[in-house]
């Protein structure tokens, strides 16, 4: 049993919303927490933000949100985030200096028509190195020479993650399945990686409260149980990160995230009922499956061409579409999804009897390569 | 600098006190590398990310530039004003025969000709009145 747990969830819609600052999403997304939470607004103490593509909020919504805040927080490891807000808003329950946290992240990078990458002025940008996309490129060109592999096979990724999201009406690829001929005929945005290999950019927020255990007993939802996180850092595959090397390795070192977040909750990659993945690329999410024991080096497209992945197989993962199909709210998506299936409200892509949940975060920052992991269960 | 709008300038190179014997070096037109008393090797860094020493503790040797692409990409459109002219382009990791890595472009060699494995030899170019590093394939070696 953890001692802490999520015990509210504000998920806005996502998509193309326009005309509405990051600030205001964010805030649309703490009430929804709230209202879900049962809260008074004033009994939230510490909010914890991050910067995003597009706008980035900076203290209006936590004005808004905690008129008495003890602490605003910024976390700033990019696609870590997610995870590492929840291990900051322990830290804080723990230190003392706050009750509730409320974490929050919002973009409206969609409508703000970011190209992500564009005019970067980096140590790579002499040589024409742009965005995280050409990093993730150049891992799949590693993935593709090392094993054998080749677009198709992250194609099967694209179809599957497509596949989950067409059940879901909350994901802005609700109806509309993608086939690998429409993978591979889709254009190029840096070789080898194609349009259908990368996320969405769209406007939308999210946020959820951290307490404890003991005070989420006494809220509305049935709460979420924290039992074990796990992190690690690459200092040597950061994207930005003074070094120019291992910028394309086809491996990712999840050591020792892996045995913390698994040693963390006593359980074993065998005892996981659910799967939520940073999917910030195809490529990204096949040397996951391969990290974390899914299936073995070089081996994510044919696992999942097998019938796994989906959110109906044996091995559900991703079950909204997460980053790719559902939203792009960098390490909140799969946080979000991963609550939502154990509270038994993945509507069309529930899986049945979900208890546990893997969920995993990944950030290229200026210090290196972040990846957070962790385990939620079902109360 | 270039500052005719209709002639946008390269992006500049990003030199860090700590790199900054790399990018000299190249001004006078050798490549060097750093060696850490460690073992690792750099190209360009701002401290060894194996032991945690800081720049100062590196040593600059002059390097044979002798490597081979471990992987790349192509890109098509660009980022960057400057490239909008210079498309498609290569951009590589270089494994250097001294052990380290380098990101640059590989040059001289149709786009679609590039591949994994292709022995290259390090060479000093001009961009926009700056020396950066380039990749030329070795005629004859690899593939």
């Amino acid at each position: 049993m953890s001692k802490y747990a999520i015990a509210g969830l504000g998920v806005t819609p996502q998509g193309i919303i326009g005309g509405t600052s990051a600030e205001q999403l964010a805030w649309n997304a703490i009430e929804l927490a709230l209202a879900d939470s049962g809260l008074a607004r004033d009994a939230l103490n510490a909010y914890i933000f991050q910067p995003g593509f597009g706008e980035n909020t900076t203290g209006m919504a936590a004005s808004r949100a905690a008129l008495g805040a003890n602490v605003t927080l910024q976390v700033n490891s990019s696609g870590a985030n997610g995870i590492l807000s929840i291990a900051s808003a322990i830290g804080l329950i723990e230190a003392g200096t706050a009750d509730y946290v409320v974490c929050v992240h919002a973009t409206n990078a969609r409508s703000q028509a970011v190209t992500v990458g564009e005019g970067e002025e980096n140590e790579h940008a002499v040589f024409g190195l742009f965005s995280p996309g050409a990093q993730n490129a150049l891992r799949a060109q590693r993935w593709f020479h090392q094993y054998g592999t080749s677009s198709a096979d992250l194609a099967e990724l694209a179809v599957a993650l497509r596949h989950n999201a067409s059940l879901r009406p909350d994901a802005f690829r609700y109806g509309a399945p993608l086939t690998v001929d429409q993978h591979q005929n889709s254009r190029f945005i840096v070789r080898p990686l194609r349009l259908f290999d990368y996320c969405l950019v769209t406007d939308g927020a999210i946020a959820f409260i951290v307490t404890t255990a003991e005070r989420a007993r006494d809220l509305r939802p049935k709460p979420v149980s924290i039992l074990g996180m796990g992190a690690c850092h690459d200092a040597g595959q950061g994207y930005s990160c003074g070094s120019s090397t291992r910028l394309g390795d086809a491996n990712m070192n999840v050591e020792p995230a892996r045995s913390r977040v698994f040693g963390a909750a006593g359980l074993s990659l065998q005892d996981i009922d659910v799967f939520q993945f940073y999917d910030a690329f195809t490529i990204l999410l096949a040397l996951q499956l391969e990290a974390w024991g899914l299936c073995g080096p070089g081996e994510a497209g044919d696992w999942v061409r097998a019938g796994n992945f989906r959110w109906d197989s044996a091995r559900p993962c991703n079950t909204n579409g997460t980053l790719q199909s559902w939203g792009y709210v960098q390490g909140f998506t799969p946080l979000a999804e991963g609550i939502r299936q154990l509270r038994g409200e993945g509507g069309a892509t529930q899986v049945a009897q979900a208890r546990t949940a893997l969920i995993t975060n990944v950030g290229l920052t200026g210090a290196g390569q972040a990846q957070s992991a962790v385990i939620l269960g079902a109360s | 600098m270039n500052v005719n709008p209709h002639s946008p300038a390269a992006p500049r190179r990003v030199i860090a006190v700590e790199d900054a014997p790399f990018w000299r070096a190249l001004d006078e037109g050798v490549f060097k590398l750093a060696r850490c008393p460690c073992g690792a090797w750099y190209a360009r860094t701002q401290a060894c990310l194996r032991c945690g020493s800081s720049a100062s503790e590196l040593q600059w040797l002059a390097a044979s530039g002798c490597g081979e692409i471990k992987t790349f990409v192509i890109f098509d459109k660009p980022y960057h004003p400057w490239f909008a002219t210079r498309l498609p382009y290569v951009v590589a990791v270089i494994a250097l025969t001294e052990g380290p890595e380098l990101l640059t472009n590989v040059i001289g060699m149709p786009v679609d000709a590039v591949a994994i494995g292709i022995k290259v030899q390090i060479v000093i170019a001009e961009r926009d009145g700056q020396s950066i590093h380039q990749a030329r394939a070795v005629a004859g070696i690899g593939q």
